[in-house]
């Protein structure tokens, strides 16, 4: 590792790389801060951007829009009680109330420093462990990777709330978008319809920005614009936060943070459901659980120390397996795939620098965000007084420009706006968006290793009787019937109530 | 009887399960024990719409709840003017270009999007001709990119 840090410095320190660190790490905080829109997004607009660099600074801006969106969805969560993402909800909670007494202050300070604590640390223990966890990886074979993805899909659905069947056909969507061109192995051309453009598959730019980014917009439109929300801004005085207030958190802090890097180590989880575990451990373990939803700083440590922890705890499983953490994991692995960095085990021996790098620029970016944010805590909250017929126009024309970028073709814009209508559809029919990008993106790695594990023994048995393989395979059947486990335990504890 | 929200979306998806395996048959190398090959993950997906429509249509069938609107009849018109908005976006850069088509598809975007809010002409003209521009200087000059020049121009 240490090795590498002439590379890391060479890379960080050079001017036009610090702007673009700077700026992306702005951006995601304007699109974190922002309810409807989120990190993730940001990731996906701007991906087109980095074509045309090289790998280094590609990664610190991907990455700094990553960071900065994770870090700034607390702000739409203490100042206007809506989240701006959903790594941010339990902070509501107490975040919110806090504001409304007159602390928002002190609130936005502690969504900074607990923000600043599980993103620094978490990179750090993520370029700790992945090397020694990708080295264990050598030993995985195609079947391993394939319940690997079968898992990190499945998990998704048992953790959406709502109608499994939903959740499953989200899924069957993103895996049908996937299987569209060539197939991998035997290049047998699917669904192409003798277009030289869909030969090669549908892009992800054009997919997912259609279906998560325009489409949303468009639908947002036709349900009508909101007021802009009323923001308090007269009570931010100063940070309101000293050291032995931060210290009193000590066990909190441990405990969240361990959550989140956990959660965020398992795939298809992340700071969506880290936030939500930790902020219950912390009401569970407190001596004045009752204070909870009433402006606690307790809920506001828990929730945004686990929600950016998850960000190490997701990079570990991408960098050394190849296998996202989350969405926006998921989203950077197919983006830095463009710039020629296969993530899996073979990358520390491939990229090691590049990988190191990543993680690098997390915890500088989790030092510029902390200083940004305490210089612009008066300005932070005028993001959310953008009005939407400003903001969302210019939105779908960078979309539009982010698709024609993709390919330098035309088509790929008539592509995208094909799927801005199959994402009103399926926000119509009540299909939800986070299986169908895992889907989507996990699907070559699941069908070229389900495919290689048949030409090695010829059989679907070798799934299960390979012990790492089985294991991966009863969770990942037992993730798919989750939901109707937990309704069936419902419903069977409704009489005894 | 009116069809429900869902009923509809798990009809639909049975239909589309139908078809999508129908497609798959199409491929020449065929699923075996041995080998299942480059139809199956098409065929999973198939099998996964028929079994999910039938679930959600089922499940709607037998639920009693009433379902939200998802649109009013105006928001259903506001999507499609937008649809056709950015359909005329694409179309008008294959002739005209980026550079003159973006600052008036961003003007008739803005105006659509601002109605009911205070807003001025002046605001959205300068509005759309600086983010016109800030895009094509970041993509073009910034990142070394391209953006459509148009069939009249190039």
């Amino acid at each position: 590792m240490i090795e590498f840090m002439p590379y890391i410095i060479s890379q960080i320190a050079q001017p036009f790389h610090l702007i673009l660190l700077f700026a992306a790490t702005v951006i995601g905080l304007v699109f974190g801060a922002i309810p409807g829109l989120s990190g993730t997004l940001a990731v996906m607009l701007f991906m087109p951007l980095t074509y045309s660099m090289q790998a280094g600074p590609a990664v610190i801006f991907l990455i700094a829009l990553w960071v900065g969106g994770c870090s700034g969805s607390f702000i739409g969560s203490v100042l206007l009680g809506i989240p701006g993402s959903a790594s941010s909800v339990a902070t509501c909670w107490d975040g919110y109330p806090m504001a409304q007494s007159g602390k928002a202050g002190k609130a936005l300070a502690i969504g900074m420093v607990a923000s600043f604590v599980g993103t620094f640390f978490s990179a750090f223990f993520a370029a700790l462990l992945s090397q020694k966890i990708a080295d264990v990886a050598f030993a995985m074979g195609p079947w391993e990777y394939f319940s690997l993805c079968f898992v990190a899909i499945t998990m998704v659905l048992a953790i959406s709330k709502g109608n499994m069947f939903k959740g499953l056909a989200s899924a069957a969507i993103g895996l049908l978008f996937s299987s569209v061109g060539f197939s991998p192995i035997d290049a047998e051309a699917r669904f192409v319809f003798d277009n030289m453009y869909l030969m090669s598959g549908l892009g992800m730019t054009v997919v997912l920005i259609g279906i998560f980014g325009v489409a949303r917009i468009v639908e947002e439109y036709g349900k009508g614009f909101g007021a802009l929300p009323e923001v308090d801004t007269k009570s931010i005085k100063g940070l309101g936060i000293t050291i032995a207030e931060i210290a009193a958190q000590g066990i909190n802090i441990i405990r969240s943070f361990l959550i989140g890097l956990g959660i965020g180590f398992l795939p298809g989880m992340g700071a969506g459901l880290s936030n939500l575990v930790a902020y219950s451990s912390a009401k569970n373990a407190s001596k004045t659980p009752e204070q909870f939803g009433h402006g606690c700083p307790d809920g506001i440590w828990a929730s945004e120390v686990s929600n950016n922890a998850a960000i190490g705890g997701s990079m570990i499983p991408m960098a050394a397996l190849g296998i996202p953490g989350d969405s926006t994991t998921a989203l950077l692995i197919g983006a830095l795939t463009i710039h020629g960095l296969e993530m899996g085990p073979m990358v520390f021996k491939n990229s090691g620098n590049v990988v190191y790098l990543m993680f690098a620029t997390v915890m500088v970016c989790a030092i510029v965000v902390l200083v940004l944010q305490a210089l612009g805590m008066r300005v932070f909250p005028l993001i959310l007084k953008v009005p939407y017929h400003f903001m969302y126009p210019a939105l779908i024309i960078i979309s539009f420009v982010s698709a024609y970028v993709d390919s330098s073709s035309l088509y790929k814009c008539g592509m995208m706006l094909v799927f801005v209508v199959i994402g009103i559809l399926m926000s119509y029919g009540g299909l939800p968006t986070a299986p169908l990008i895992l889907a989507f993106i996990l699907g070559p790695t699941l069908e070229s290793n389900m495919l290689k594990s048949f030409q090695y023994s010829g059989t679907a048995a070798t799934f299960f009787t390979r012990p790492i393989s089985c294991i991966f395979m009863v969770v990942g059947i037992a993730c798919v019937f989750s939901p109707l486990l937990r309704m069936v335990v419902e419903k069977q504890k409704k009489p005894k109530a | 009887m009116k069809l429900k929200r869902d009923q509809l979306t798990g009809a639909v998806l049975v239909v589309l399960g139908i078809v999508v395996f129908l497609m798959t048959t199409t491929f020449s190398i065929p699923i075996t024990a041995a080998y299942p090959g480059p139809r199956m993950l098409p065929a999973i997906a198939a099998f996964g719409f028929i079994v999910c429509g039938l679930g959600i249509f089922a499940e709607s069938t037998m639920s009693k709840k009433e379902e939200k609107q998802f649109l009013a009849k105006e928001g259903w018109i506001r999507v499609i003017i937008t649809l056709i908005v950015i359909a005329a976006y694409i179309a008008g850069m294959t002739f005209a270009g980026y550079l003159i088509v973006t600052p008036i598809i961003l003007y008739v975007l803005t105006t659509l999007f601002a109605k009911g809010s205070q807003t001025t002409v002046k605001a959205r003209v300068i509005f759309s001709v600086a983010v016109s521009v800030i895009i094509y200087v970041i993509y073009v000059y910034a990142f070394g990119l391209t953006l459509p020049g148009g069939m009249l121009f190039g």
